[in-house]
């Protein structure tokens, strides 16, 4: 008899706690046929909202969409890239190209107050402001006074950045700098309210009470790790262009989870990192594919201080060893491509692909054990009496997790594979290998490089002798040459040619070996259409709807 | 009495503070910055200011002296060096809360069906019975909590006779709740079945059986009390622990409890986070030793006396 208590108890207690789940947060009101919402992800809770210190991929998601800066990112007609005027109404540059001046647009915050070419003032200053202390603020660079600002040598105010009127804003650069209009879409250089700033203090940009924005969608709600609501901006200028009512970014960190409420229908956009994934929504017909670059290569480099690297062809030979198709599909899943080249597919140049353009540099057929006789060359060359067997290099991983080591087994078995050396590796946290890459000890590592802005310099530019975050020691002239003409060349022809030529001398040098161009594979249900992503703008849902369904 | 208190008192301010200053100066001596999250390197420019700004390149020792004066005299655990504006405090109350909670309901559940659990493996006639509940014992104690978190997820992701219980920012608490319960569940029924077996044999309990006590009545007025003993001294110690959080679990059931924000701040090195949330789990572990101390006094008497000849 007891017993039976007891079960029943049990039976009891457990029906309670399981009933106390799956009760819905959400209203009915939200099913009501006219209001359109769309539902998806964030993997991980954004760090902040404010717009100089944003750093990470789910703030700039958010950003992107609550704020209008000068200018806008977006797709043509053909699904190509355009830059259009969002803040700015227009645009033009002087002679030299060194001074830009916007006519703004007469558009209202969110709270009722005009934007003024004075918040754009502010808000590029304090992207710069030392004290901000904004880890990308480099970005900004460009502009005239940047660097002294920033090191706090010069006050905020000679900064070459003024409001000539309310609704004129006028930019001096250091120099001429042919990329600079891909900055102004950047959320360093969105307008921010002084009024805010100070009120809210350390807070501002932690929640919705502290953030007051002009974009296409204003901050409903942000529930901290839960869930970040924007809803339609009423008070847009271009709110007949915006056609959903709500967007809700649910912070889920499990994939698996992420993945099923997608298949489910439960969420309408998400992201596959698993190749069973895309499968699985390719196949089952309701989702599509959205294609892009994220603008990033990964690559292998070497140390030339000491070792056998110090000779070109075993430099070539380890490139040629590579084989990348097979490593695009196994390590990395199918995933990302392939890459001969340092600049990803998705930079533009002159309006142009310039991968596109420049070609992919994918070698010709080659015979088999063509990068063995290169290393063998190459050690002879080097007076070493060894062969390739016997060669031992270590490859520095910057990762500890346990892909970083399915990573290192595939190239260690690649390697023995195409060129006989023994690959061991050693695995470190990013500070290490930051530590250890700067102080040059290493025989061999490996890195991803993402470009900052849209323009080949993003990627070129690292490796100039004055970089001081280029993995290699390598100092050349030459590149140096080219890049510098790409820099103050008026004639875009001749940057590209700049450019093209730099890159061609980079791999050919081969202190870096690409690997693979980092891809997202965005998948979205059938019926959401006008959705718009470019490797620099996260996730814009300015434009996008719903279509009607049959 | 008082200066048995006064001196277990000390004591818990001593270990604070030791622990504190260990935990301080390892995360210090440990290589990377709060800017590690990025990921890829920037320049040095932007490394000084940031370093400057949150007093990163003041000399350690004096850092250290800042860190006390802010703990004891302003009772200020700082804000997070990588959610900028998010004061450490709110954010483990908050946070911890839920964890804690959702710890606690757990536990006691698993209490329950624990306790539940082996008083019907011990009564029961069923031969099958007990066999099951052997079985569901031993597996619940070899199955890591993740994957009996995992499993859920799947049971429950699926439409279970036509109800979708797990819903896009709905609230599965319920079920994360389950899972840890479920989780330690295995472990005390293994514990109190053997407690009890162990007590069953004890003379007091014959003398107890003849004085006419049989089944729950002896269960409850003598065994229980005897065999739960070393179990809440294993339970209390946990609780403090509790706000910790459950990391795969809340991540499987979307819970903002505190395991993420503890995990993330760990990597990402936030200072100001992993000291506060050191400092409070130091400071709850070490009130709640305190007080099951005096709990398991009162529940066994021996301790009780012992303690009063030892004052004489």
């Amino acid at each position: 008899m007891f017993r039976k208590n007891k079960v029943l108890l049990m039976v009891i207690l457990s029906v309670l706690f399981l009933s106390a789940c799956g009760k819905d947060k959400e209203s009915s009101s939200e099913t009501a046929s006219k209001f359109q919402s769309v539902n998806t992800f964030l993997v991980s809770e954004p760090k902040t909202l404010d717009p100089s210190m944003a750093t990470d991929t789910y703030s700039t998601d958010i950003l992107i969409n609550i704020f209008e800066g000068l200018t806008r990112m977006s797709k043509d007609s053909s699904g190509e890239d355009v830059l259009e005027g969002a803040g700015a109404l227009s645009w033009e540059t002087s002679e030299d190209e060194t001074v830009w001046t916007f006519k703004l647009r007469d558009h209202k915050w969110t709270d009722g107050i005009k934007v003024t070419a004075h918040d754009y003032v502010y808000g590029i200053g304090r992207s710069l402001d030392s004290a901000t202390a904004s880890p990308y603020a480099y970005l900004l660079f460009p502009i005239k006074n940047s660097r002294e600002v920033n090191r706090g040598d010069l006050p905020l105010e000679d900064l070459g950045v003024r409001a000539v009127d309310d609704a004129t804003l006028e930019i001096t650069l250091e120099k001429r700098t042919p990329y600079f209009m891909e900055l102004t879409y950047s959320a360093l250089m969105f307008p921010e309210r002084r009024d805010i700033v100070e009120k809210s203090g350390d807070l501002y940009g932690s929640t919705a009470e502290h953030i007051v924005s002009n974009g296409p969608f204003s901050l409903d709600l942000w529930e901290h790790e839960q869930k970040v609501s924007l809803k339609k901006n009423e008070g847009y200028w271009d709110k007949d262009s915006v056609n959903i009512d709500q967007i809700n970014f649910y912070i889920t960190r499990d994939e698996n989870v992420r993945m099923s409420m997608l298949f489910k229908g439960e969420a309408q956009i998400g992201e596959a990192s698993k190749k069973e994934w895309a499968d699985k929504f390719l196949a089952s017909g309701d989702f599509y594919e959205y294609p892009g670059y994220s603008a990033a290569t990964n690559y292998l480099f070497f140390n030339g201080n000491e070792g056998i690297f110090k000779n070109k062809n075993i430099r070539k030979a380890f490139s040629l060893g590579i084989k990348r198709d097979q490593m695009a599909d196994t390590v990395y899943r199918g995933l990302f491509d392939p890459a001969y080249a340092l600049v990803s597919p998705g930079i533009h140049i002159n309006g142009r692909d310039f991968r596109g353009v420049a070609g992919t540099k994918k070698p010709e057929d080659k015979t088999t054990g063509e990068a063995r006789e290169y290393l063998i060359k190459g050690l002879q060359e080097l007076g070493i009496d060894k062969t390739p067997e016997e060669i031992n290099i270590t490859y520095l991983n910057p990762s500890t997790s346990t892909w970083a080591r399915t990573y290192s087994e595939y190239l260690a078995a690649m390697y023995k594979e195409t060129l006989g050396v023994n690959i061991t590796s050693e695995f470190l946290s990013w500070p290490l290998f930051e530590e250890r890459v700067k102080n040059r000890d290493y025989d061999m590592g490996g890195m991803a490089w993402y470009a900052d802005y849209n323009d080949p310099s993003s990627f070129l530019e690292l490796f100039i002798s004055e970089s001081d975050v280029s993995p290699v020691s390598w100092d050349n002239s030459d590149y140096d040459d080219l890049l510098g003409t790409a820099s103050h060349t008026d004639d875009p022809k001749e940057r590209l040619k700049a450019f093209m030529a730099a890159e061609d001398l980079l791999l050919d040098e081969g202190w870096i070996a690409p690997t693979v161009y980092i891809k997202r594979r965005l998948f979205l249900a059938d019926n959401i259409k006008g959705y718009s992503l470019t490797p620099f703008t996260s996730a814009d849902f300015k434009n996008i709807y719903i279509e009607k369904n049959n | 009495m008082i200066k048995y208190i006064m001196t277990k008192t000390l004591n818990l301010f001593l270990t604070l503070f030791i622990v504190i200053t260990i935990t301080f100066f390892i995360l210090n001596s440990l290589p990377g910055t709060p800017l590690a999250y990025l990921g890829h390197s920037i320049s040095d420019q932007m490394k000084e200011n940031f370093m400057s700004k949150h007093s990163l390149d003041l000399p350690l020792f004096t850092r250290y002296l800042l860190f006390l004066k802010n703990i004891f005299i302003y009772r200020d655990l700082g804000s997070s060096m990588i959610y900028p504006g998010r004061v450490v405090l709110d954010e483990i109350l908050k946070y911890g809360s839920v964890s804690f909670i959702m710890g606690v309901k757990g536990m006691l559940l698993g209490l329950f069906l624990g306790v539940s659990g082996a008083i019907l493996s011990i009564h029961t006639k069923s031969p099958l019975l007990k066999g099951v509940l052997e079985v569901t014992s031993l597996l619940l104690v070899s199955v890591p909590n993740f994957i009996i978190a995992s499993f859920f997820y799947y049971l429950f992701s699926l439409e279970v006779f036509g109800i979708n219980l797990i819903k896009l920012g709905g609230n599965n608490t319920g079920l994360a709740v389950l899972v840890v319960a479920l989780s330690i569940t295995g472990v005390y029924m293994r514990y109190i079945k053997e407690a009890v077996f162990t007590e069953m044999k004890k003379d007091y309990i014959l003398q107890a059986r003849a004085k006419g006590y049989r089944g729950m009545k002896l269960l409850f007025k003598h065994l229980l009390r005897n065999a739960m003993a070393p179990v809440i001294s294993l339970v209390l110690p946990q609780i403090a622990g509790l706000f910790i959080g459950f990391y795969i679990i809340e991540g499987i059931f979307s819970v903002p409890g505190f395991g993420n924000i503890y995990i993330e701040s760990i990597n990402n090195k936030d200072y100001n986070m992993i000291l506060g949330a050191t400092v409070i789990f130091t400071l709850f572990y070490v009130i709640t030793v305190y007080f099951t101390d005096i709990i398991y006094a009162l529940l066994d008497p021996r301790i009780r006396r012992r303690k009063t000849h030892e004052n004489r």
